[in-house]
């Protein structure tokens, strides 16, 4: 039981391994599509949340929320700023204007993202389990 | 000018050429003082929010050691401003205390946070509301800001918000991020707007007292290494991961080095991974949290919401991280190299 439980691990270690190497990947390839998009969002004076305008500047390392951020305004998903206040339309017009080009790489990037997260909270459970 | 004050300095809000920083900051540039401005400041003639004009009383002139200080923490200012765009200075300038008091708190701050920290930051923004709604409701129905019930009603909103910032840790936070220490004196020396804001000139970063110029700086420092400095802790990190390796496989255990390099290694990418995704996700987390709180993602306290979460969720996603890669490193020895 113990030595399958192991091979499970390290197949999920593995998997782990795979997933965040191509969200490397995918990112560095479309690097100047996110730039584009972020430079472009923010010139055009919409809302971004503070800290998230921070870590838009902060390349691969702050990619994730800014990237599921936007994810949320092309699914045209209401987003709360404040007490009873949304995200203003003017967002959601910006990204039905963008090229697809630039955003469609989007999607896969913040599925594998959620992935790994529950790849990640899978492993450190059978971490402390086995 | 009766009464001989100190020089003091602004912070730019607005961008733009010097002549509109004159006309804000002195309702017209006719006057003395708006003149000597101009000449004190003739060498910036384009401003980016974030940095810093000097402003003195034209009937007392600056010693050379007073200006020579100011000039040089100007030009501290300038450098860190100059690389950026006109709307990250104005982030900068938005945020450099937050982001200057969180990074030197550092893990302090969790545990205080966490408890104090969402009530806390509410109640600081229904007062800064007050005090805005006040300085509003007396212009619009006297259309001047002099009336005693108004001093009255502001002297008593700031005594509750200095009560609310008198507070260990947080205290250094929110004190550098509201910028209270204005230089009222100077204002009135010089028949200042209302709306324009002085501080004294030891509070610019001159010499080795520490102040705006040394605080931006700073945050600015902090910005940049969230970019280039992430990539450099984890070349570090790996090459501590090398040494350990290098270690098993010199001092006699060489029959062990594989292993030991399999598990260091993976303990190595783990954390670094579980940082980074920690961190990531800490960020929404923390954040999404202070939006049901009632904070505006868009201010200053969300802004320390997700820094707080960014830097607890990469704490404990490295940490966790560190202990599956071990626990990895341990199964593909077992199951490859056994």
């Amino acid at each position: 039981m113990d030595l399958f439980l192991m091979r499970i691990f390290v197949a999920l270690g593995a998997v782990f391994i795979l997933l965040f190497l191509t969200c490397v990947v995918i990112f560095f390839r479309h690097k100047n599509h996110y730039n584009y998009i972020v430079s472009s969002y923010l010139e055009a004076k919409l809302f971004m949340p503070s800290y998230y305008k921070f870590l838009s500047q902060a390349g691969f390392f702050g990619s994730f929320p800014v990237v599921l951020f936007f994810r949320k305004v092309i699914k045209k998903k209401k987003v709360k700023i404040s007490h009873g206040e949304y995200l203003p339309e003017d967002a959601y017009v910006f990204f039905s204007g963008q090229s697809l080009v630039n955003i469609k790489w989007m999607k896969g990037y913040s599925f594998l993202y959620l992935s790994l997260m529950v790849v990640f909270f899978l492993l450190i459970i059978l971490t402390f389990w086995i | 000018m009766t009464k001989s004050i100190t020089p003091g300095y602004c912070i730019v809000e607005q961008p733009g050429p010097l002549a509109f920083q004159a006309q804000t900051l002195f309702n017209g540039r006719s006057n003395n003082a708006s003149r000597y401005f101009m000449t004190l400041n003739a060498d910036s003639a384009w401003l980016k929010p974030g940095q810093i004009l000097l402003v003195a009383d034209p009937e007392n002139a600056l010693t050379p050691n007073t200006l020579r200080l100011l000039r040089l923490a100007k030009q501290n200012v300038n450098r860190t401003i100059a690389p950026m765009s006109t709307d990250d200075a104005g982030f900068m300038q938005k945020n450099y205390g937050a982001i200057a008091a969180l990074t030197s708190v550092g893990d302090k701050l969790f545990g205080t946070a966490s408890d104090v920290g969402e009530k806390y930051f509410r109640q600081i923004e229904s007062t800064l509301q007050k005090i805005e709604k006040s300085y509003q409701s007396q212009y619009r129905s006297q259309g001047s800001l002099i009336s005693q019930q108004f001093y009255a009603e502001r002297a008593a909103l700031f005594t509750e918000l200095r009560g609310m910032v008198n507070k260990p840790i947080l205290a250094r936070l929110t004190q550098k991020t509201l910028k209270l220490k204005y230089y009222e004196d100077m204002r009135h020396a010089l028949n200042l707007s209302s709306k324009s804001i002085v501080h004294e000139w030891s509070t610019a970063g001159v010499g080795a007292i520490k102040g705006y110029s040394t605080y931006l700086d700073g945050a600015s420092r902090a910005a940049t290494f969230m970019k280039s400095g992430g990539y450099i802790a984890i070349a570090f990190s790996g090459l501590n991961a090398t040494n350990e390796v290098m270690n098993a496989c010199t001092t006699g255990r060489e029959m062990d080095c594989p292993k030991v390099a399999v598990k260091e290694y993976s303990k190595f990418g783990f954390s670094t991974g579980g940082a980074i995704l920690g961190g990531s996700g800490g960020a929404m987390l923390v954040g999404g949290i202070c939006v049901v709180a009632g904070i505006a993602t868009g201010g200053a306290a969300a802004f320390a919401c997700g820094l707080v979460g960014s830097l607890g969720g990469g704490l404990l996603g490295g940490a966790a991280g560190e202990q599956v890669g071990a626990k990895f490193g341990d199964g593909v020895n077992t199951l490859f190299l056994n």
